[in-house]
């Protein structure tokens, strides 16, 4: 290809600079203050990444590294006192629930309430994640993650037999997952609020599950959420995200999804999370995983779908298999079904969510659960 | 790769010493540039991809997954070379003709990738189109900013007012990291010169650049991200299921949000582009501030908007063929504008808000002394003008924000009507959220005077007390930072 070469005077140069006053620093100058301010931050905020390596999938091949690195810095910022002020932070600001240390040092369990301290709720974590209202007094739970059982004494005994939901006294149906929760949960709310019987909240918090607990403790998290809400109906989505090993006590980590005591473990999760959902007079929707594109990651997600249907069935639970509803005749994984008799495009171009229509399409089957529930329940719907 | 993250900490030092070291050397200097830009484009797509899966030295090829990593890239190297052979082929073309017919190509080529790109969903799926097949069509990163600056180079050099550069140029100026994923829009003819200027590394205006760089990421991780957890996300989903008050608080905060967002985007571009020697014209001029929409938009995000003038409102004949004509191409404008964030009818809602709102404005100042209204602005005057500017602008951000049209209007009908609604859960309207909002509203009326002499008080320190500064900054961002990164908001247009 002919170029031409660059024009000696360009016809129109950029603007010069207006001379800023401001004193000019050489390369170097600017390499030095920026190593100062990496040494400082990072020693400042050692345990955040030192949690944040933690953090990291446990198959990922850089948590192991990640994770002796930023325990060498944090040994070092605790040695001269360094993460003392971040901790004091932390402490104060009720916002910075996510990385509170619950769990890990010893220290206070995660405070989920607002910024300002009035002690008004917002989702922990994420910042993708939805707002969950209700005081969450999280309590600590088993290193493990497994749920407190439904006779636990902390969850408070509610009056005998299913509330009757009417216009005046909504039932409050409670929406919770990790990203696939939180994109249901968007059209779940208005379809159910429309009903006229049923006032949603929503706990969502994007890339979580149940096989790491380290990172987000959703059962401590759900127990505490029941307790404080006490909903009529509980619609919760796990699985995405669990499609890697589960850190286990003594270091007798299960690391692949395929091994049969991966499925022993999550399935014991999973049971203990369903019981303690699916008590109290509440009625639990567990809401399956999809397949993916990747059919690597649908062999994996494959075994979570046996594993909750399984533990689903043998506990009566309403399970939405939602990897049936979306897979194509051939049982592939499929951008478009037809839904309603039209073809529609049902996936975000990941290969895994699900895009407006989809769940739409999804909240629409969970909803008649729901309707279900509440009519068995002799609400007027 | 997003700005915030401990990848682009690792990368951008490596690029920092690297262009400095090259930069004696132009030639060398622009392919690392490209190099790099390209690695932080790749990464773009796949927080996590790694330079190694799916290159042909791996043992078990698999040629669609690599397609699948690359294409996109493949296709921006691929927007470039097309776009440097139609500048030079305008360039080097003596008739007239010739060179329109070089030029349409070029116009046509790139907004025939953008429309595939952008718009193929929606006619296969909204407008029924049923001859075009079912399939995924996945929106590029930053295919819309990369077009856009492609076709101001061609454009420009068909009206002579550029000489195509080379092909080395060009890609460097198009791929460059710091703005090619949400801008600034640069033309051709501010960035190419700086290529070829002279640069003395020890004349860096770097505290300038720190300050940018800080400022932008408390925009960003701060009060961007704290705000959409706090009220934004939850409302803007769910606007029924919260009171009036809530939802008039998320919509003003979700204005503060997006200004944040994207501002806080484009001044860490801009301050990452001056550590590396290269100066970008200014996005953001406190918008929030503005007494009108002309003046908004002579504020919120600047290069955009003169590209749409430049290059859509000035050819559509602008105010040069009547009043009638110039009400019509100010809103066709804006309406484009709206279009180009995505084929949706609340975008195309938002766009029509700001062009009819704009032609209302033209209409009004060019009767207003007829009607017999003072023309001079008083205090009460521009007091009002900023009351009703700010609140035209926030209820375009229902639309612009909501999921859909459908919550977009509840939205509004809540906050209609929904004055003694309680939904019995607690109130989302904190005094925490209400002072970051006031807060942020505020900070656009600081005198810019300010903030020039801490910078250039900053620039008197030495080196290590600049690094300890900057450290106890970004340990202060990161603790009142929620946690996790979300993407800037301007990453899906």
């Amino acid at each position: 290809m002919t170029t031409t070469s660059p024009p000696r005077r360009p016809t129109h140069p950029p603007e010069r600079p207006r001379r800023s006053g401001n004193r000019p620093s050489s390369a170097f100058q600017v390499l030095v203050a920026g190593l100062v301010c990496f040494l400082v931050a990072s020693l400042l905020n050692a345990q955040h990444l030192h949690r944040m390596a933690e953090d990291l999938p446990t198959s990922s091949d850089v948590r192991k590294p990640a994770m002796t690195v930023t325990g060498w810095l944090k040994s070092l910022s605790g040695a001269f006192q360094l993460t003392r002020p971040g901790r004091a932070i932390d402490e104060r600001r009720p916002g910075g629930a996510g990385f509170a240390e619950a769990g890990l040092d010893g220290a206070a369990a995660t405070d989920t309430t607002a910024a300002d301290g009035t002690g008004d709720t917002t989702a922990a974590a994420d910042p993708n994640a939805t707002t969950v209202v209700g005081d969450p007094n999280a309590t600590t739970v088993p290193a493990d993650g497994t749920a407190a059982s439904a006779g636990d004494p902390t969850v408070p005994t509610l009056p005998a037999g299913p509330k009757v939901p009417t216009k005046a006294d909504k039932a409050l149906l409670y929406i919770a997952g990790d990203s696939l929760g939180k994109d249901l949960a968007i059209p779940l709310q208005a379809l159910s609020e429309d009903t006229g019987v049923v006032r949603t909240a929503v706990r969502a918090e994007v890339g979580t599950g149940l096989v790491r607990p380290d990172r987000y403790n959703w059962p401590a998290q759900l127990k505490a959420d029941m307790a404080s809400l006490k909903p009529d109906v509980v619609v919760v989505e796990f699985g995405g995200n669990d499609t890697q090993g589960i850190p286990m006590p003594g270091g007798q980590d299960i690391q692949s999804v395929l091994d049969p005591k991966w499925a022993v473990e999550y399935a014991r999760r999973v049971g203990a999370t369903m019981d303690l959902l699916n008590a109290e007079n509440r009625k639990l929707v567990w809401v399956g995983v999809p397949n993916n594109r990747d059919d690597a990651k649908t062999a994996e997600l494959a075994v979570i779908r046996q594993v909750c249907q399984n533990e689903a069935a043998r506990r009566g639970i309403a399970y939405v298999d939602t990897w049936a509803l979306f897979e194509s005749p051939e049982g592939n994984y499929a951008d478009y079904i037809v839904v309603d008799g039209d073809l529609k495009q049902v996936r975000k171009t990941d290969g895994f969510h699900l895009n407006t229509d989809g769940v739409n399409y999804l909240a629409r089957n969970v909803l008649d659960v729901i309707i279900a529930e509440l009519k068995a329940r002799g609400a007027a719907i | 790769m997003l700005f915030p993250t401990i990848q682009f900490g690792i990368f951008f030092p490596i690029v920092f010493v690297g262009s400095w070291l090259l930069r004696p050397r132009p030639r060398r200097w622009k392919l690392f540039l490209i190099a790099a830009s390209y690695v932080f484009y790749a990464f773009a797509f796949k927080g996590h991809w790694t330079p190694w899966q799916g290159m042909p030295l791996t043992s078990s090829l698999d040629w669609v997954a690599w397609w699948r990593k690359w294409h996109y890239p493949a296709l921006f190297a691929g927007v470039t070379v097309a776009n440097q052979v139609v500048a030079v082929g305008v360039a080097e073309s003596h008739a007239a003709r010739v060179r329109k017919v070089w030029a349409t190509v070029g116009v046509v080529g790139d907004l025939a990738v953008l429309g595939y790109f952008k718009y193929y969903n929606f006619f296969r799926d909204d407008l029924k189109l049923e001859l075009l097949p079912a399939r995924t069509v996945i929106v590029p990163v930053a295919v819309s900013f990369y077009i856009f600056q492609a076709l101001s180079y061609v454009i420009d050099t068909h009206r002579e007012e550029l000489r195509p550069h080379t092909l080395i140029d060009f890609a460097c100026y198009l791929s460059f990291f710091s703005h090619v994923i949400s801008g600034p829009i640069v033309r051709a003819r501010e960035f190419l010169p700086q290529l070829h200027e002279r640069f003395d590394p020890r004349r860096i205006d770097a505290s300038l650049a720190f300050r940018l760089i800080v400022a932008g990421m408390v925009k960003k991780v701060v009060v961007a991200d704290n705000l959409a957890r706090w009220i934004v996300d939850p409302v803007f989903s769910n606007p029924r299921g919260f009171s009036a008050a809530e939802n008039l608080v998320a919509t003003y905060s979700y204005a503060v949000q997006i200004y944040a967002d994207f501002s806080g985007y484009t001044d860490i571009a801009i301050g990452l582009a001056l550590l590396l020697g290269i100066r970008f014209p200014p996005n953001f001029d406190a918008p929030y501030r503005a007494v009108s929409l002309q003046d908004f938009w002579r504020r919120w995000h600047m290069t955009l908007s003169r590209w749409l003038r430049d290059y859509l409102y000035i050819p559509l004949g602008g105010n040069r063929r009547g009043e009638t004509r110039t009400y019509v191409n100010l809103s066709l404008t804006m309406l484009l504008g709206g279009l180009w964030h995505g084929a949706d009818l609340k975008f195309v809602l938002w766009g029509a808000i700001h062009g009819l709102g704009l032609a209302a404005e033209r209409f009004w100042h060019s009767r207003r002394d007829a009607l017999g209204f003072d023309a001079g602005p008083t205090v009460w005057s521009r007091i009002g003008g900023w009351f009703l500017t700010f609140h035209v602008v926030c209820f375009a951000w229902i639309f612009f924000r909501a999921a859909s049209f459908d919550l977009a209007t509840q939205m509004i009908g809540r906050i209609a009507s929904g004055w003694g609604f309680h939904s019995g859960l607690p109130n989302l309207v904190t005094p925490g959220v209400i002072a970051v909002v006031v807060a942020m509203l505020a900070a656009q009326f600081v005198p810019a005077e300010i903030t020039v002499t801490g910078v250039r008080r900053f620039s008197r320190l030495p080196a290590l007390a600049q690094g300890v500064t900057l450290g106890l900054a970004f340990f202060a961002i990161e603790h009142l930072r929620p946690k996790g990164v979300a993407p800037f908001i301007y990453f899906q247009f």
